[in-house]
């Protein structure tokens, strides 16, 4: 019942739930304000409700309980009317039921990658939550577990309704038997099937936080089947993926299998073969505007080329940056020297992109492809997709995500704009008439990547600034002015990325590594855990979430960890350094 | 002085706006108008009292003054013909706000409301009263919108503070700001008239 897989039923299912007489309520549809995945999965599924003319509202949120202010009393309590809701790209790693509070009348759908899925959320008994897990999903997770996973959801929910906590506990008192059955004198006997049930849903939510497919892409396979697919929303997919790719939450096998799917759907919504040239009727050819086009081409691994110049787009973005160690004397040498013996004037490179030389535009890849396996840069242009409109307009995907995620990152605490407001902002951005907005959102991309560079450089070069420790790496950004740019989950995501890179040039052993910032919120510090980039065949994803939670709740302080990744969590800034010494004894 | 120029100065105000859109009355420009009007008038009178005074025919006599009287005259008229095209246009405006807006004074935009006269709002509330009793009598509600829309239902973002929420004919639901919706055009036109909602912009592409 619960666990639907095939996005065609689901779907079935909530417009069956959406459209049930006796509902007060339009649809209320949850979209996460945290990521860009979710614009675009909102984008695709309203524009099928709408088609279907499905009445609904929706409320972009942040955190957890914020659902509440919004939803109404139909949610928790037992009123007659049905409550129909549908949550995008949040959710679905908490035990929904109870986190939420759900009435008997209430029904929650959900679309979120967010891995792994708590087992309650799975379970057949729970009509209350009906998550979207399709099988090709499940096989091609980035983290494989070998057994039946709604046989164990099952079980867990008939159960009984145990917190969280009390699975933690449950966690550590099977650590410790586990430990005295090494002795068989001491073995007590243990019902073989409770002891395997408990093994398995260790070992499952032992996996750590990981990724699923996109829900973008997922619901645009859903407007594929209902045939009600577009350019407009093929593009959205695209876009979706390259949300994950750029924020490093799927493997390159995956990334790469997901590319090939969509350029087949580009390939057969007629984007090969539209008009180029027009004749007119005295012979004469004329060219003709791109009317949005989608392409598939080679794209370098330089963040907003477009917006910016080829010499601070190679300064700036992680990719050369770690490598060349451009905060460095000695590094900007090597990137002007590089640049030379490509042949391209230094002073041509530091043209705004459109106006720069297109000699060197032309000549851009294969200088690219000969010059930089020397300093060890393989893998520098990988696959992408372009939106081309008009004569000359030409985004690339990852650009956009860039920009999106700074328009949703761009919010001020309290008093200035709220993330719903920038949520609304970037959402204006994300269609091709408001290309204005999109180009202010890659400009404030490019302040946060700059930020990114000072303070990545300064942790680098600094002795002392990361702290290390057993299992992870410790930073904190101090500088009142980048925490403006970095103090937001997905820019310090991105700086964490940058400190593990440059920390593999120089040689350091691969550790997960934390990092601090000051929040918006006054006095708050927002932390971030990475555990590098998913890797085929991983044992486990990012194992923060769970540590952060308990060493939170030991070190008795302020905490909220109701945002939608496990692996960040907001404390008070005076609680960082016993939430740190706690987190050394955890992991 | 150049007769003639003030009525031709009102009448490019009223036309450098954006078409169907007001500007606030420009009384300082309109009074100026009225008062060339004035000289104009006087004028006329001193130099036909100096033709009657030199015992000439006023009505046959071609001399200088005669002219003179006539190119006056000329441009008194044109003036004339200015000012009334100001008032006659902005009137247009406010009668086309009642159809288009609503039928109560006190519910429009506060911006527009300022940018009325006193005259005009009376013209408003008049012309709001004779619309209802019109539409009571034939029992049908005239001030909808007159094209017929594609769509039944329309998307919106919520851009001001709603505090009572949108009465919808069947469902309830919670109009927060920078929140989106779908739902039944009848029950938002009247916010997006008063520049509460907007569409989506996305929407007027009629693309996602």
């Amino acid at each position: 019942m619960v666990r639907i897989q095939k996005v065609e039923s689901f779907y079935a299912k909530l417009r069956e739930s959406a459209t049930s007489a006796g509902s007060e309520n339009p649809l209320l549809i949850f979209p996460s304000s945290s990521d860009v995945d979710s614009i675009c999965a909102l984008k695709v599924i309203t524009h099928i409700l709408e088609s279907d003319s499905i009445q609904y509202s929706c409320f972009p949120v942040s955190s957890f309980l914020e659902i509440h202010k919004y939803a109404g009393p139909g949610l928790c309590s037992s009123s007659e009317s049905p409550v129909t809701i549908l949550l995008i790209n949040w959710g679905c790693h908490r035990d929904l039921k109870l986190v939420l509070k759900l009435g008997p009348k209430a029904r929650v759908f959900v679309v979120d990658s967010h891995r792994p899925i708590h087992l309650h959320n799975l379970s057949d008994y729970n009509e209350r939550v009906v998550v979207l897990h399709t099988d090709d999903d499940e096989r091609q997770a980035d983290l494989a577990y070998d057994f039946h996973v709604s046989k164990l959801a099952n079980e867990s929910y008939q159960r009984g309704d145990e917190s969280d906590d009390e699975e933690e506990e449950e966690e550590e008192d099977e650590e410790e038997e586990e430990e005295e059955g090494d002795r068989p004198s001491k073995r007590r006997k243990m019902d073989d099937g409770v002891k395997l049930f408990k093994k398995l849903k260790r070992d499952y939510y032992k996996m750590g936080t990981f990724h699923g497919k996109p829900s973008g892409c997922l619901l645009f396979e859903l407007s594929h089947f209902l045939r009600k697919n577009t350019n407009e929303l093929l593009w959205l997919a695209c876009v979706s993926l390259t949300d994950q790719f750029v924020h490093e939450r799927l493997t390159d096998e995956r990334y790469q299998a997901a590319v090939m799917e969509l350029e087949q759907h580009i390939n057969s919504s007629g984007n090969i073969d539209k008009v180029t040239s027009v004749t007119l009727k005295d012979g004469t050819k004329v060219r003709a505007p791109d009317c949005s086009r989608i392409s598939y081409e080679e794209e370098p691994r330089l963040m907003l080329l477009r917006e910016w110049n080829l010499f601070d787009s190679m300064l700036c973005s992680s990719y050369i940056a770690t490598k060349l160690k451009t905060w460095s004397d000695n590094g900007i040498k090597k990137l002007k020297l590089l640049l030379a013996r490509m042949g391209f004037a230094l002073i041509e490179c530091q043209q705004k992109f459109p106006y720069m030389n297109n000699e060197v535009k032309r000549k851009m890849k294969q200088e690219f492809d000969r010059f930089l396996p020397e300093y060890g840069l393989n893998d520098f242009y990988y696959r992408s997709f372009l939106r081309l409109h008009g004569y000359s307009s030409k985004v690339s995907a990852a650009d956009v995500v860039y920009g999106i995620t700074a328009l949703l990152e761009s919010f001020l605490g309290s008093g200035g704009s709220s993330a719903s407001q920038q949520f609304g902002e970037a959402y204006d951005a994300l269609s091709l008439n408001n290309l204005d907005k999109l180009q202010s959102g890659m400009q404030q991309a490019i302040k946060v990547q700059r930020a990114i560079l000072r303070q990545g450089s300064k942790a680098i070069t600094k002795t002392g600034c990361i702290r290390s420790g057993r299992k992870f790496r410790w930073v904190k950004v101090d500088d009142t002015i980048d925490a403006k740019y970095l103090g937001y989950p997905q820019a310090l995501t991105k700086f964490c990325y940058f400190l593990m890179d440059a920390l593999r040039e120089k040689g350091a052993r691969m550790k997960p590594i934390l990092c601090a910032c000051a929040s918006q919120e006054l006095g708050k510090i927002l932390v971030v855990g990475v555990c590098g980039k998913p890797r085929l065949g991983a044992v486990r994803g990012n194992a923060f979430g769970n540590a952060f939670r308990k060493a939170a709740q030991e070190s008795r302080a302020d905490y909220f960890h109701e945002l939608f990744e496990s692996s960040w969590i907001v404390l008070d800034a005076s609680a960082v350094n016993s939430f740190m010494i706690r987190l050394t004894e955890k992991l | 002085m150049m007769y003639g120029r003030k009525g031709y100065q009102l009448v490019k105000d009223f036309a450098s706006g954006e078409k169907g859109l007001l500007k606030p009355f420009n009384s300082k420009l309109f009074d100026e108008t009225i008062e060339e009007c004035e000289q104009n008038h006087g004028l006329i009178q001193s130099l036909i009292t100096k033709m009657q005074q030199e015992g000439l025919d006023v009505q046959n006599n071609r001399n200088a003054d005669h002219y003179g009287a006539l190119v006056h005259h000329l441009s008194l008229t044109r003036n004339k013909r200015c000012l009334m095209a100001y008032v006659h246009n902005r009137a247009e405006i406010v009668r086309d706000l009642a159809w288009r807006v609503g039928l109560v004074l006190l519910e429009l935009p506060p911006d527009i409301q300022e940018k009325l006269t006193a005259l005009e709002k009376d013209y408003f509330k008049n012309h709001s009263k004779a619309i209802k009793s019109y539409m009571g009598k034939l029992g049908i509600e005239l001030n909808v919108d007159m094209v017929p829309p594609k769509d039944p239902y329309i998307k919106i973002r919520v851009v001001g503070d709603i505090d009572q929420g949108i009465m919808m004919s069947d469902k309830t639901t919670n109009f927060t700001r920078h929140s989106m919706h779908f739902l039944k055009r009848t029950d938002a036109e009247p916010y997006i008239a008063r520049n509460q909602l907007t569409y989506p912009p996305c929407l007027i592409g009629g693309k996602i």
